[in-house]
């Protein structure tokens, strides 16, 4: 009996010391962070989540910020949006690249080989891996978050965070969509198989669905000063939104007015729900605080800081219009300008407009040569180490003036003129403009898109609203660059696709626009 | 007793003759009326005299225990007349003898116990007769190697225990060639040629010793380059212990995937202390060095390719050929020499190697201390490998209840590695090859390989400690609790200076240290049960442990760039912005196991053992849970059976069957979460973002070793003949094979776990004894041997074949996993020999052209042009007529020991090892006809020397036009240079290098001779012994290369790589 007793014991005893062992098991490597030791507190979340816009600045900017201020520069946001098929002239030889992207020879812009290519990677507009690792990481991040145990991080945080994360991985999608078209959409984390193309609309209908339901965690602006527009904000993702449903509007025209209701009902999620307290448009006197950032009128930007190392290099569109005393020394003309009668439609000589000395030289700016010069993005730190002294702007993305005529041009549409005439005049009473009048439909919409232009000239919204509102195939319209109907409907409004796409995933189809 | 100052022999033999006479009085003064019994103990094999012998009454306990023999075998017990004197020690047959009439001189002769049965192996956990044994394991006898002197004593084991195979493909003094156990399980090769490696464990005096994992010696990192096996001194090993399959190995847990290598040192058991010291003093002779053209020959032969081959006018290669000055400054005394480089790397060395051994003890205690000292000196210049070990254990067994072992060794090597890097040391006398128009070398020639080699002070050390306590407690009759615990550490130092001449003007100091330990103890709880009467026994032994391991490495390096001076080493270097370093890797890792092992055996007829182990690690983090790996196994004695009962040829014969799994934790916890690095500062804030090179899968699932071995043992006409044969199957699934993924995923790879392979075959082990045991000459013949086929079963997604490119010395051949076929196999192009005449290239009809080289190439074959196979009849040769060929595995390996022993004192013993089936390509000749089709541009520091080209059965044309030459020339036209610009005709991935790898190698020679017991033991030394031994005596073999061994696990033989020595030594081992 006695033996017995000790046999249980003794076996019981072992196997018992066995219970004590996961925490034995868990043992973090020392050599690097694993995911098991990660995403176990706010400060991971933080890090990681600040590294979400790291990603996407490295999607759109130089992959490094500190190297050399003539190293891997690529221009995205100026090339892709602000330059193609632009009404702009290069006042240089050997920059083809200005004739090259204002008539939509982007093909010939990709394939560059030498010269500017090299300084500026051109291939990088086609390929898109950098925006999918955004996206991976903003999808292990949704996975996450949910997850983690820390009694400092309340649930408004993890909202918060998950928010940002959607708006990271949404932002990547509407950048792509508007550079390809179709593309491969996944939300899941950690994915590792092959998806084919997806129609545009379903993927952008999925993306306002996703921040449907995380933009309501993001809180509408930030106590530190140092993340206002720089981070995620309730204003970014509704801007984000409102974009998102405006491109569908254009491209899945049956489901138009949907689109529309949808844009409308953000912006006044925006006004009433708290926006209103949290965003101005602020006095023109007041242009270097929008441009430098950080701002109560941004809505997203992109941040370099010369105090920090940081720099866009020569990638900032500003390079291409700006010269002495704006840079250094010796550099005397802008490498573009805008023909004058583009000039001359945004800004009739007879019409009052703060925005014509607050952002140009009244003298040159419709003087249609390289004395053109454009000061939005003027707050010059002296880098003397630079060739060239460029400025020290954050890349605007998205700016409060955005909301008001993107709902404005959503409520035409939907025949409330009145409304939306009021949203597009407190924009022309900031810049001291006399308001737009009730003059149809059409001169209303027209109205609009030249205020977009007037507004957010050099902020890399000009190619994509030609693209949208189909100005593009338009010949009434009378500026930049035209295709025809079938030639817009085959892609000519896209990019190329790397053909470094199709390795390990078949299925993709190459952009057939581009591949003549 | 002081150990330390017993350095003078004699004096411990005085001190053991005065304990003698101590200790017998004292047994006198209590055996009243009783008679003294003396007389001597004999070895009837050696006839060497047994200490150690332990003499009783009965049967063997404490109160029965009268005594034990001294060194020189001589007992006095004092016993009443007519009682029955046992003498018993361990490994020979009891001899029981009646106290009558003779009690002076009494003799007692022990045999070892030949029954094979009766060996003890070790199955799991624990040891138990081989006759109960349900898995496979072989021992050897650590004597098989003792006479040979040796760096590393792994490699004197090749061809000795079928199934294993073990491959000295590096001669570099303290390396370690790749062994493999029953095929090798992988799938991946590393950069260098060699397969991942998938060593067995290794559990030295019961510290596991993991040679895989940790494994930071050699490959091309910055290390001390010395193995951990190679510091264990192969005079102290009492035994080797090879677990093969998995129902042997799975209690070891998941490092014992590849099997388990136990390796036991000699202990203690003679009652008076017992000295032995042996030395071998031994040289080491270099392999046959190429032949070399030297000075004029080799300008001569460069001119005359350019003349006859360069396609410009003969102005125009006149004008090319005085661009280079050493073609045509043949005054300049500069390049007007004929060095011969090889003599001044290679070259005889002379070494020796002592051991000493004290130990001493009785049942209650006993201890050993060994020291050892090998000094072997590289063949090639500024090599080497030294090894101090010193060694001791005890053994305290008071009571039959309480039993404690404890055991300490302590070993140093150092090494000089010259100019050489890593396990193949390549870079070692690379400037062998060196032009021989190079002046000899001086601090102003050309060439620095000789000085670096000299001059490079370089100094590499590695300590272990490994220690090991095991207790063992009875609680109950039956029921003992036994805990094990095994500490090992290990840490490395390379200093390497190279001075500031020999480095392009700024000298670099390298310093690199690791550390790594291991600490494993295990909790056993072990129950014996007998019941059922003596006719129909049946036995119960069931065991449950409880294991934790824990082990961890760290390693730095330090790199100071431009010291200011080349006598300073430190401590900073000059240029701050070229010195560098930092942890350069860091590793920990924490295993927990449970499980134990049943076994049933009904009177040792039929035996059932069933096992099972529990494994969690840290390696792929908690959340994994335990792994699972149960084993069942079988034996049936089927000579036991009544009907065999009455057949006298049958000495034993049994069948064995077992199933097992091993699970062995893949990868790194990263596969399963992810890494996450530090990104660059985003907005002034710190960034964390995940590393983007593997996709973190948490479906990762852990390496499954499976197999099914079945066994037949045989002893025939009083086990003269013996046979031992084992059929296995066994599979390893879910290794990790990485796929690319698309860009869309963000990630770049995803490490799957879709590898699977199968390697079955048989093992054979016949030994033969020639004569009856009664006959003065003994012959015994073991023949051991493996055939082993592997086959790859599984790649991912579907996939049937896997190609990765695989960069050697100084070829590109790609090799290709293809499903159905050996694991790896090369791509090679299919050489059918070379066109004689240019009429004989195939012609596309579609186009009337010929064959050409390329797509759009225009590069047409012509005569002396390889021919290669167009498999795809397309008329052009590109990858895509590249074929899966050859298998770097060997079909059959395995080895043949002879030994001859004569009146049991003149020994001989011939040991043989062989490999048949292999494919090996020769990249050796394929770099050497490249250099001739580089006359002009080459290095002529590293690879200038020419090798004559008459040995080669070449193409050579016959006509002007070179449209007709030799026909069935074997090698294509070495002197078109160019042309081979573009053709490459000597490119490697050509079945023209891939040759037969089969060999047989006369490992090694011992002729030994004890010297008469009686004329010695007048000096006072017990036993005294010569040895002559010749080792790595001849490889018999087809192969046209240096070493058809020297080769990489791949089959690639890189020339560069460290030649395997001749020795030939002779050693002395004497007994006090």
């Amino acid at each position: 009996m006695m033996k017995k007793t000790l046999y249980i014991v003794l076996t019981g005893a072992l196997l018992l010391g066995n219970l004590g062992c996961k925490k034995f098991l868990s043992l973090n490597p020392p050599s690097d962070l694993s995911g098991n030791n990660f995403w176990r507190n706010k400060s991971d979340v933080e890090r990681y989540t600040n590294g979400l816009y790291e990603l996407f600045r490295e999607a759109v900017f130089r992959p490094d910020m500190t190297a050399p201020i003539s190293q891997n520069n690529f221009a995205f946001f100026a090339w892709s949006g602000d330059l193609r098929g632009a009404p702009v002239i290069g006042t240089q030889s050997g920059r083809e690249y200005f004739a090259l992207l204002t008539q939509n020879d982007v093909n010939r812009v990709v394939n560059w080989s030498g010269g500017w290519a090299t300084t500026f990677n051109p291939k990088r507009l086609t390929q898109w891996d950098r925006f999918f690792k955004t996206i991976a990481s903003a999808n292990i991040a949704i996975d996450r978050i949910p997850t983690i145990d820390d009694p400092s991080m309340s649930d408004a945080d993890k909202a918060r965070y998950l928010g940002e994360a959607a708006f990271m991985r949404n932002v990547c999608y509407f950048f792509m969509v508007r550079l390809y078209g179709d593309v491969p959409y996944y939300t899941v984390p950690y994915y590792n198989g092959s998806l084919k193309r997806q129609p545009m609309a379903e993927v952008l209908k999925s993306c306002s669905a996703d921040l449907d339901v995380y933009r309501k965690g993001l809180p509408w602006t930030y106590d530190n000063p140092a993340l206002l527009a720089v981070r995620a904000m309730r204003g970014s993702a509704i801007v984000l939104q409102m974009h998102i449903n405006m491109w569908l509007a254009a491209f899945d025209e049956v489901n138009q007015e949907a689109y529309y209701r949808k844009v409308d009902a953000l912006g006044d999620e925006l006004w009433n729900e708290g926006g209103k307290q949290a965003y101005e448009l602020l006095p023109l006197t007041r242009t270097k605080e929008i441009f430098k950032g950080r701002s109560r009128e941004g809505l997203f930007e992109i941040p370099q800081n010369i105090n920090y190392g940081e720099s866009f290099g020569w990638s900032a569109f500003a390079d291409n219009v700006l010269y002495a005393p704006y840079k250094r020394a010796g550099i005397n003309d802008s490498y573009i300008y805008y023909i004058p009668d583009f000039m001359y439609e945004l800004y009739p000589q007879d019409k009052a407009d703060l925005r014509k000395t607050a952002w140009f030289n009244p003298a040159t700016m419709y003087s249609g040569t390289g004395k053109f010069i454009m000061l939005k993005y003027a707050n010059v730190y002296a880098n003397e180490n630079a060739e060239d002294v460029n400025p020290d702007d954050n890349q605007i993305v998205f700016r409060l003036p955005d909301v008001n005529l993107l709902q404005a041009e959503a409520l035409t549409h939907l025949g409330d003129r009145a409304k939306a005439l009021r949203l597009v005049n407190e924009v022309r009473a900031r810049a001291g403009a006399e308001p737009f009048l009730d003059e149809g439909e059409e001169q209303v919409l027209d109205n609009i898109f030249f205020e977009r232009c007037r507004e957010f000239m050099g902020e890399a919204q000009y190619w994509y609203d030609v693209v949208r509102t189909k100005r593009i195939t338009d010949l009434q319209y009378r500026y930049g660059f035209h295709c025809s109907t079938e030639q817009f409907k085959a892609g000519a409004w896209t990019w190329p696709i790397d053909p470094a796409a199709r390795t390990n995933n078949p299925d993709i189809v190459l952009n057939q626009y581009w591949l003549n | 007793m002081s150990i330390n100052k017993l350095y003078d022999m004699r004096a411990i033999v005085h001190i053991s003759l005065v304990l003698l006479l101590f200790a017998f009085p004292t047994e006198r003064a209590w055996a009243q009326g009783n008679v003294t019994v003396k007389g001597t103990v004999v070895d009837a094999d050696a006839q060497t005299p047994m200490s150690g012998v332990t003499v009783s009454r009965g049967k063997e306990t404490a109160l029965n225990h009268l005594g034990q023999t001294d060194s020189l075998g001589r007992f006095s017990v004092s016993v009443p007349v007519g009682t029955n004197l046992i003498f018993s020690s361990i490994g020979f047959e009891t001899v029981t003898q009646k106290v009558g009439n003779v009690i002076d001189s009494m003799q007692v002769v022990m045999k070892t116990k030949d029954n094979p049965m009766n060996q003890v192996v070790v199955q799991g956990l624990r040891q138990t007769k081989r006759e109960l044994a349900t898995g496979s394991s072989v021992t050897i006898s650590g004597k098989e190697i003792q006479d040979i002197p040796a760096g590393n004593v792994m490699s004197l084991l090749q061809g000795r225990v079928a199934g294993v195979n073990i491959q000295n493909n590096t001669g570099s003094p303290g390396a370690m060639g790749t062994i493999n156990i029953r095929g090798s399980s992988s799938i991946s090769a590393s950069s260098d040629g060699m397969l991942t490696p998938t060593s067995p464990l290794f559990v030295i005096d019961g510290v596991q010793v993991d040679v895989n994992s940790g494994y930071q010696y050699g490959y091309q990192t910055g290390s001390t380059g010395i193995n951990p096996v190679s510091l264990i001194p192969p005079e102290d090993i009492e035994s080797f212990e090879f677990l093969k399959d998995a129902t042997a190995t799975s209690q070891y847990g998941s490092k014992a995937t590849y099997g388990v290598i136990i390796i036991t040192t000699k202990r203690g058991r003679s009652k008076v202390p017992v000295v032995g010291y042996s030395a071998n003093f031994f040289m080491n002779t270099p392999p046959r060095l190429r032949q070399v053209l030297g000075g004029a020959e080799e300008r001569a032969i460069r001119l005359r390719t350019i003349m006859d081959y360069d396609t410009a006018s003969p102005e125009a290669s006149r004008q090319l050929i005085n661009q280079f000055i050493y073609l045509t400054d043949s005054l300049n005394p500069f390049f007007n020499n004929s060095t011969n480089w090889q003599d001044y790397f290679y070259g005889n060395t002379f070494n020796q190697t002592h051991n000493i051994s004290i130990y001493g003890g009785d049942k209650v205690f006993s201890y050993k201390t060994n020291l050892n000292y090998y000094k072997e000196n590289g063949i090639i210049r500024n090599t080497g490998f030294t090894r101090y070990n010193i060694n001791m254990n005890v053994t305290y067994e008071p009571t039959e209840k309480f039993r404690m072992i404890a055991s300490l060794q302590g070993g140093l090597g150092t090494k000089q590695n010259g100019s050489g890097v890593g396990l193949f040391q390549k870079g070692v006398a690379e400037g062998s090859g060196a032009s021989s128009l190079l002046p000899p070398p001086s601090l102003f020639s050309n060439n620095n390989a000789v000085l670096s080699a000299e001059n490079i002070r370089d100094h590499n050390k590695s300590t272990n400690i490994l220690s090991n306590l095991v207790i063992r407690y009875e609680l109950l009759r039956g029921l003992r609790v036994q805990n094990d615990l095994g500490y090992g550490f290990n840490s490395g130092t390379s200093d390497k200076f190279t001075p500031s001449y020999l480095n392009y003007g700024s000298s670099l100091a390298e310093n690199y240290n690791d550390r790594s330990y291991s600490l494993n103890n295990r909790t056993m709880l072990d129950y014996v049960t007998t019941f059922g009467g003596d006719e129909t026994p049946h036995t119960i032994n069931a065991y449950v442990f409880n294991e934790v391991s824990s082990s961890g490495a760290k390693a730095n390096t330090i790199w100071l760039s431009q010291t200011p001076d080349d006598q300073i080493e430190g401590p900073i270097g000059a240029n701050g912005g070229g010195s560098k370093g930092g942890t350069t890797s860091m590793t920990d890792s924490r295993q927990h196991g449970y499980g134990g092992t049943l076994v049933y055996n009904y009177a040792s007829k039929y035996i059932v053992t069933l096992g099972y182990r529990l494994d969690g690690t840290s390696i792929n983090g908690p959340s994994r849970g335990y792994t699972k790996s149960p084993t069942v196994s079988g034996r049936w004695n089927f000579s036991k059976e009544k009907w065999f009962k009455n057949t006298s040829w049958l000495s034993y014969g049994g069948i064995r069957m077992g199933w097992g799994r091993n699970i062995r934790p893949n990868g790194d916890i990263f596969n399963v979460y992810g890494k996450y690095i530090y990104g660059p500062r985003y907005n002034n804030d710190p960034t964390v973002l995940i590393d983007f090179g593997n996709i973190p899968s948490p479906e990762f699932q852990p390496e499954i070793g499976s197999d099914i071995t079945g066994g037949l043992e045989l002893g025939l006409f009083q086990n003269r003949v013996e046979l031992i044969l084992e059929p296995y199957y066994r599979s390893n699934d879910n290794k990790i094979i990485d796929i690319d993924l698309n860009n869309t995923n963000g990630f770049a790879r995803k490490a799957t776990n879709t590898g699977s392979l199968v390697n079955q075959g048989l093992d054979w082990t016949f030994t033969l004894r020639m004569f009856k045991p009664e006959k003065p000459l003994q012959w015994t013949v073991r023949l051991t041997g493996n055939y082993n086929k592997g086959t790859l079963t599984r790649l991912p997604e579907g996939l049937r074949e896997l190609e990765a490119q695989q960069i050697d010395d100084n070829a590109y051949v790609p090799i290709i996993r293809r499903l159905g076929r050996n694991p790896i196999s090369n791509l090679l192009y299919y050489t059918q020999g070379v066109y004689a005449s240019t009429a004989d290239v195939p012609v596309n009809p579609a186009t009337g052209k010929r064959q050409q080289l390329g797509i759009g190439s225009g590069f047409y074959f012509q005569a002396g042009d390889p021919k290669w196979v167009d498999v795809n009849g397309d008329y052009i040769i590109d990858e895509k007529d590249l074929q899966a060929i050859g298998n770097p595995e060997p079909l059959f390996f395995g080895g043949l020991l002879n030994e001859f022993m004569l009146n049991r004192s003149l020994s001989l013993s011939i040991n043989m090892a062989y490999i048949y089936k292999r494919d090996l390509l020769n990249q050796v000749v394929a770099s050497e006809l490249q250099k001739y089709t580089r006359p002009l541009a080459f290095n002529a520091s590293k690879d200038g020397a020419l090798t004559p080209i008459d040995q080669y059965n070449y193409w050579k044309p016959l006509n002007e036009d070179r449209s007709v030459g030799t026909a069935g020339a074997q090698y294509p036209n070495p002197f078109d240079f160019r042309r081979a610009g573009t053709l490459n005709p000597f490119r490697t991935n050509q079945t023209l290098f891939m040759e037969d790898g089969s060999y047989l190698k006369i490992g090694s020679i011992v002729l030994g001779y004890m010297v008469n017991r009686e004329f010695t033991q007048r000096f006072g030394i017990s036993q005294l012994r010569v040895t002559l031994t010749a080792n790595n005596v001849y490889t018999f073999s087809k192969y046209s290369g240096p070493n058809p061994e020297n080769v990489t696990s791949l089959g690639r033989d890189v020339s560069g790589g460290y030649p395997s020595a001749r020795s030939y030594a002779m050693g002395v081992s004497v007994q006090f």
